[in-house]
């Protein structure tokens, strides 16, 4: 009898756990939505490239390289980022609210060290780029409506990490309707 | 029949629900936070991580955990190691080297952090090494990268401020995300001593 209430009341804790481990697992995808960038101020990251690192940022960024985001929303519509390109290794890539890559750019896929690329929804490309105008302009058609852009340029050492900053300085990364 | 006063049965209940709960967070925390649970492809001792599989909820809620960042297709591969050559879990206390080839013509970067990814603290600010800056050797171009808590010759990070060990290395080209590289093209991390067998 004894033996009996304790098997019914250890199998009881059991059935808790496998509930509880069940529920964590499934939920903290959604609980870590939003997380990625929670350190930065969403409305300077809406007109600019914002740095992130450890400070400001969950996200698992290499250290060895200056990061810097800037967001994108529906209500805004695509982002323009332009500018000049470090001559050493660069990437960009698109990246969900929750942090996940959605897609991504680099070095090899563009000619040159300059960089005019618009980014959103791409029927929001396409009446971006007829009512500003723009041509001959790299896009990233995403399928998402709001995320961030993450801009990754190798700073391994001091001289990498100037040039980084150079380039950083001169990046413009803004809502396509303000041209 | 002999009964438990209620007192009794609504604290036993709560001591069931409470043992319940904590044993379902704790086995969650320890199986997302475990590598040797990731489904993703190892080579050897290294792990592939990949934020784009979000089939399996394990994957989803470790890469979640990461808080995302990871490399794209046209970024490159990053691996991780939280273990030695030998299987061993790597520990913050023990000193390691990491020797061996690294893919030719790639930009990496290795670096050492612990396991929620946080880097170490020294004067030096350093916390790993690059392609560029790492010294080599041999016509393979071999590694050999210490770390510890004691200063070593050579190239070495030191592991100060650490309470867990990590090594992510992530190779900066499209041509290995395609082809990832083998086991006999990356290093490979073996204990050198720790610090209550040198004490």
């Amino acid at each position: 009898m004894m033996i009996d209430t304790g098997l019914r009341w250890f199998v009881a804790v059991l059935f808790i756990a496998g509930l509880t481990h069940i529920a964590t697992v499934l939920l903290v995808p959604g609980h870590s939505r939003d997380q990625a960038f929670t350190g930065i101020d969403l409305a300077e990251a809406a007109t600019r490239l914002v740095r992130v690192d450890g400070r400001n940022t969950v996200a698992d960024l290499d250290p060895a390289f200056l990061n810097a985001v800037c967001r994108f929303d529906g209500d805004t519509g695509p982002m323009r980022l332009s500018g000049a390109m470090p001559a050493t290794y660069w990437s960009i890539a698109a990246l969900s609210e929750d942090g996940r890559i959605l897609s991504t750019l680099s070095r090899e896929d563009l000619r040159g060290t300059d960089i005019d690329l618009l980014v959103g929804r791409t029927a929001a490309l396409d009446a971006a780029r007829q009512s500003a105008g723009i041509g001959d302009i790299e896009t990233m058609a995403l399928p998402v409506d709001s995320g961030f852009l993450l801009v990754r340029l190798f700073a391994g050492d001091l001289d990498d990490r100037g040039r980084a900053e150079e380039s950083f300085e001169g990046l413009d990364c803004r809502p396509a309707s303000d041209d | 029949m002999n009964r438990l006063p209620p007192v009794l049965a609504s604290l036993r209940l709560i001591v069931v629900v409470v043992a319940g709960v904590l044993l379902g967070l704790v086995s969650a925390w320890w199986a997302i936070g475990n590598l040797r649970f990731e489904s993703a492809r190892g080579i050897g001792q290294w792990s592939m991580v990949d934020d784009r599989s979000k089939g399996n909820p394990y994957e989803a809620a470790r890469a979640a955990r990461r808080g995302g960042g990871g490399l794209g297709p046209s970024e490159g591969i990053e691996l991780v190691t939280e273990v030695d050559a030998g299987n061993r879990p790597l520990r913050a206390d023990c000193a390691y080297t990491i020797a061996g080839p690294m893919p030719q013509g790639v930009l990496w970067t290795l670096t050492v952090s612990d396991r929620d990814g946080r880097l170490p603290v020294n004067p030096a600010g350093r916390f790993g090494f690059t392609s560029l800056d790492a010294m080599t050797f041999g016509p393979a171009r071999e590694v050999r990268i210490s770390l510890g808590r004691d200063v070593r010759p050579g190239d070495f990070v030191a592991t100060t401020g650490l309470a867990s060990l990590r090594l992510t290395l992530r190779l900066y080209s499209p041509t290995v995300a395609t082809r990832a590289p083998g086991r006999e093209q990356l290093p490979s991390v073996t204990p050198l001593g720790c610090e209550e067998e040198a004490g």
